[in-house]
């Protein structure tokens, strides 16, 4: 036993260092085969440029809260169902949601506010340049049926309950006029009826 | 093996035929052998689909391109895993996904229901029977999977790189469970209807296949939610995109339907409302099937544009008029067995909560339908998107979330003033702490407050049961807490699992309003250059471009844009965004680059990073950094929201004899009892 142990010891550590080293081949071979040329310098070239779309650089009115805000109430009009802020930091293959982020930031600081904005992408793409129709004429039904549906529904069922309340209340309740005596029909003892009670009590379902 | 499959869709279609017109033609109530036949009719129709799924899933593994499905959706170096998901992938073949998947819950169910509703099962089997053949019709003769090509291509286009996401393997089927069982609950209530069998019965045998449903409709729209969290690279989970609407309008008339049923098991009551809302969601989930594949309204996820839609259209009409016809020539045979006694009871706390669910409903229904109905009015084509839903929903939703609340807070029947007094004061006293707590933290939001302090009322409610329940097994058998804990939940699954949703559900509300803080930031960064960005919590993050790696994978070259994260000084390891130029097996380009996001998400918020594409081919990366709070507990809300769904279904714990003694404990009053 004694002689057998150092040389299982020896053989096991053999085995798994073997085994780190072909994994660890294994892995470099890998890196190797799939390791293109990553760019050098500070801003050195892709090896495949065409594997990713080409972006303009940040600008500082592509991060103004104003006008990312805005961005959210107006549709981008590439057909994506999307608002131009979503589009244009999403769906990076489309080319109008930027055209239409340029035309907002030149708006912008030819100093039109927000709603003269919004007033000028109706005029140029129609109402449907809006994110949300404008709260006035038909509009107003999208907004305020459900509503409405809603009060009316809890005005109807409030109206039926509350005439199924008098109804009931009419009839002379089963409680009122024979309480059944539950320990004559179930046979249970006096003791079991008291733990019954006390355990409705405790649940109160 | 596309002779096979069309074999077996015609197969499918004469089968499923003959069985629906032997069912409602009624011969088999006299004839035992013919009742037979119908049921069989079943088996085999499962039968024979499943012999043209094989058949199109060989088609996509032998990469036979012949197969205008196969080309369209997979190629040579597509992983295998997506291979089996390109089965759904495509409008052909989830519609035989589809059909094969109900023609199997058909047979399952005729298996499994109990001899009991024997009577019932062969007009099951009748309406299974024509919603199966309605998709095998639109199969034949509108999008047929097994279509040739008249060439054969060297090889398939490949599956949209959106698509090939572990989220798309799970979410697409998932909600296609859930859609498709809903057909199975629908069949009892017709079966029902056409047998003038209209008592509680047929609720007992479908509760927990709307249970099932529910619970895969919720699995299929939280893993919908994640899909396009991290995959579609905007930052959010939910858009109320058409599509998106479509997969909740059932899901709110299932969820109402699972209160309302409570009423009609235990008090008689409902039962007219109970078969409208089943009829109703089954029209909605055929409504969503028609939404998705018609084109009619746009969406960002929509199949392509087709003339299936027109199918769908005619068979929602015609099941919709005929469903509620039956309904309607049975109204007086469906009387409630019990009246509802007054205004402070659950019952009606139930009808409140059904109807803001089903005004929700109709309120994402309006909005999703808004833009055709101004479009004939008026002629002008309008956007209905997530500033008008949040505008409108957000008030009906804390409406829903406060009924939560105080749905469980109010005695069966009649509460009395003690009885609210004594419910109330603690979840109230929860949600008005809550309140003045976030307001004196400085939050100003009314809505996050509103969301915070209801969630709160609703957590003091489900653990003011919980507590209570807890302390009656402690003080009557004794039982420690964990052992009662475990008991209480175990012999009464459908009532605390059911309030295990509701924690799913508010923490799913809480988690919502995490968006409110939501904060984006883009920047173009050069290797080793860094921007600064401040959390909603206060802390600051700096993010340092490390540069951009490119290697091929599989089926793609990868550009990997790698960005060191640092939170306050501290740091938080490397994440990396890719750019995913998806090729054939030649190595030729199929889909324009598609973005993988970078995420970190921890308890309080996820960044969430979108390598949006390079400067003039260089390392130098655009990038839109964004943090989103609470985006965890959305997540963790789902799988809440999902065992509790799971518990309340698990067999055993309930069923039948409880239900008897429910109903049984209205019958007569206890001696002395103050409230039962």
């Amino acid at each position: 036993m004694n002689g057998t142990m150092p040389e299982r010891r020896a053989f096991l550590r053999r085995v798994a260092l073997g085994g780190l080293a072909l994994a660890g081949a294994g892995a470099l071979r890998a890196q190797g085969a799939t390791q293109g040329a990553s760019g050098s310098g500070e801003a050195g070239r892709l090896y495949n440029p065409n594997a990713v779309q080409q972006r303009a650089p940040t600008v500082g009115a592509d991060n103004d809260a104003q006008i990312m805000e805005l961005e959210k109430t107006l549709k981008c009009q590439c057909g994506c169902n999307l608002d131009i802020y979503t589009c244009r930091t999403t769906d990076f293959t489309c080319t109008t949601s930027p055209a239409l982020h340029r035309e907002i930031v030149a708006l912008w600081n030819d100093n039109r506010t927000a709603d003269q904005i919004r007033e000028e992408f109706v005029r140029e793409y129609g109402e449907q340049a809006l994110m949300a129709p404008k709260a006035e004429g038909f509009n107003l039904a999208g907004y305020f049926v459900p509503g409405i549906v809603m009060l009316f529904g809890i005005g109807i069922l409030s109206m039926w309950i509350l005439r199924r309340q008098r109804q009931v209340a009419a009839v002379p309740s089963l409680a009122a006029t024979e309480a059944i005596d539950i320990a004559a029909v179930s046979g249970a003892t006096p003791e079991e009826l008291e733990r019954l009670r006390r355990a409705l009590a405790e649940v109160k379902d | 093996m596309t002779l096979l499959g069309q074999f077996a869709l015609w197969v499918a279609f004469l089968i499923g035929t003959f069985g629906a017109v032997l069912s409602f033609s009624g011969k088999w109530q006299d004839r035992p052998d013919l009742e037979r036949t119908v049921i069989r009719s079943s088996y085999a129709l499962a039968a024979a689909l499943l012999v043209a799924a094989l058949a199109l899933w060989k088609g996509l593994f032998a990469h036979d391109f012949n197969i205008e499905y196969v080309a369209a959706y997979t190629s040579r170096n597509l992983p295998t895993y997506y291979i089996v998901s390109a089965f759904w992938a495509g409008q052909k073949g989830s519609l035989l996904f589809w059909a094969v998947v109900l023609a199997c819950f058909s047979a399952v169910a005729q298996w499994i229901t109990s001899r009991r509703y024997a009577d019932l099962l062969p007009y099951v089997a009748g309406v299974t029977n024509i919603v199966v053949v309605f998709f095998v019709i639109v199969m034949i003769f509108a999008a047929n999977p097994f279509e040739r090509l008249a060439f054969i291509p060297e090889d398939g286009r490949g599956l949209n790189p959106q698509l090939q996401n572990i989220g798309m393997v799970m979410h697409p089927p998932m909600l296609y469970l859930g859609y498709i069982s809903v057909t199975i609950p629908f069949a009892f209530a017709i079966a029902a209807l056409l047998r003038r069998r209209l008592d509680s019965g047929w609720i007992v045998a479908i509760r927990k296949w709307t249970l099932v449903s529910w619970v895969f409709l919720s699995i299929g729209i939280v893993l919908g939610m994640w899909w396009a969290y991290v995959e579609l690279g905007w930052g959010g989970y939910w858009a109320w995109d058409p599509v998106e609407n479509a997969s909740f309008l059932p899901w709110l008339t299932m969820t109402a339907f699972l209160h309302s049923v409570m009423i009609q098991e235990k008090r008689g009551m409902l039962k007219r409302w109970n078969l409208s809302l089943i009829v109703a969601t089954f029209l909605l989930s055929i409504f969503g099937t028609f939404i998705t594949r018609s084109g009619v309204i746009a969406s960002v996820h929509s199949f392509t544009q087709s003339n299936v839609g027109y199918f769908f259209l005619g068979f929602l009409l015609v099941a919709g008029v005929l469903s509620f016809t039956m309904l309607y020539t049975r109204w007086d045979e469906l009387e409630p067995d019990a009246k509802l006694e007054s205004m402070l009871s659950r019952e009606a706390a139930f009808l409140f909560n059904n109807l803001a669910l089903v005004g929700i409903a109709f309120s994402v229904l309006w909005g999703t339908l808004f833009p055709i109905l101004s479009e004939a009015v008026r002629g002008t084509k309008i956007t209905v998107g997530p500033p008008f839903f949040n505008r409108v929903n957000i008030p009906l939703g804390l409406f829903l979330l406060a009924l939560t609340g105080i749905g469980p807070l109010i005695a069966w029947r009649k509460a009395s003033a003690r009885n609210l007094q004594r419910q109330f004061i603690l979840p109230v006293s929860f949600g008005l702490v809550t309140a003045l707590a976030l307001v004196i933290d400085g939050m100003r939001d009314v809505y996050p407050i509103m969301t915070i302090a209801l969630g709160a009322f609703v957590l003091g409610t489900v653990l003011q049961e919980f507590y209570r329940g807890i302390r009656a097994r402690h003080r009557m058998h004794g039982e420690s807490i964990p052992i009662a804990l475990f008991n209480l939940i175990a012999r009464n699954r459908r009532r605390y699992g059911g309030y295990i949703v509701h924690v799913g559900i508010l923490l799913m509300f809480i988690a919502f309003t995490g968006m409110a803080f939501r904060v984006d930031q883009e920047a173009t960064l050069k290797p080793g250059e860094s921007i600064e960005m401040q959390s909603p919590y206060g802390g600051t993050y700096k993010l340092t471009h490390l540069g951009v790696s490119q290697y091929n994978a599989l089926n793609r070259v990868v550009s990997a844009a790698t960005v060191q994260v640092e939170y306050d000084g501290k740091s938080l390891g490397v994440m990396k965004s890719e750019k995913r130029q998806h090729v054939d097996s030649f190595g030729r380009p199929t889909f324009e680059p598609s973005t993988e996001v970078g995420i970190r998400s921890d308890l309080r918020e996820d960044l969430y990073i979108v390598y949006a594409g390079s400067v003039d081919g260089t390392e130098e990366a655009v990038y839109r950094f964004t943090i989103n709070p609470l985006v965890w507990w959305v997540w963790f809300a789902g799988l809440v929201l999902v065992v509790g769904g799971i518990l309340t279904m698990w067999p055993g714990g309930g069923g039948i004899a409880e239900t008897r003694r429910t109903q049984a404990g209205y019958e007569a009053t206890l001696v002395g009892a103050e409230n039962v």
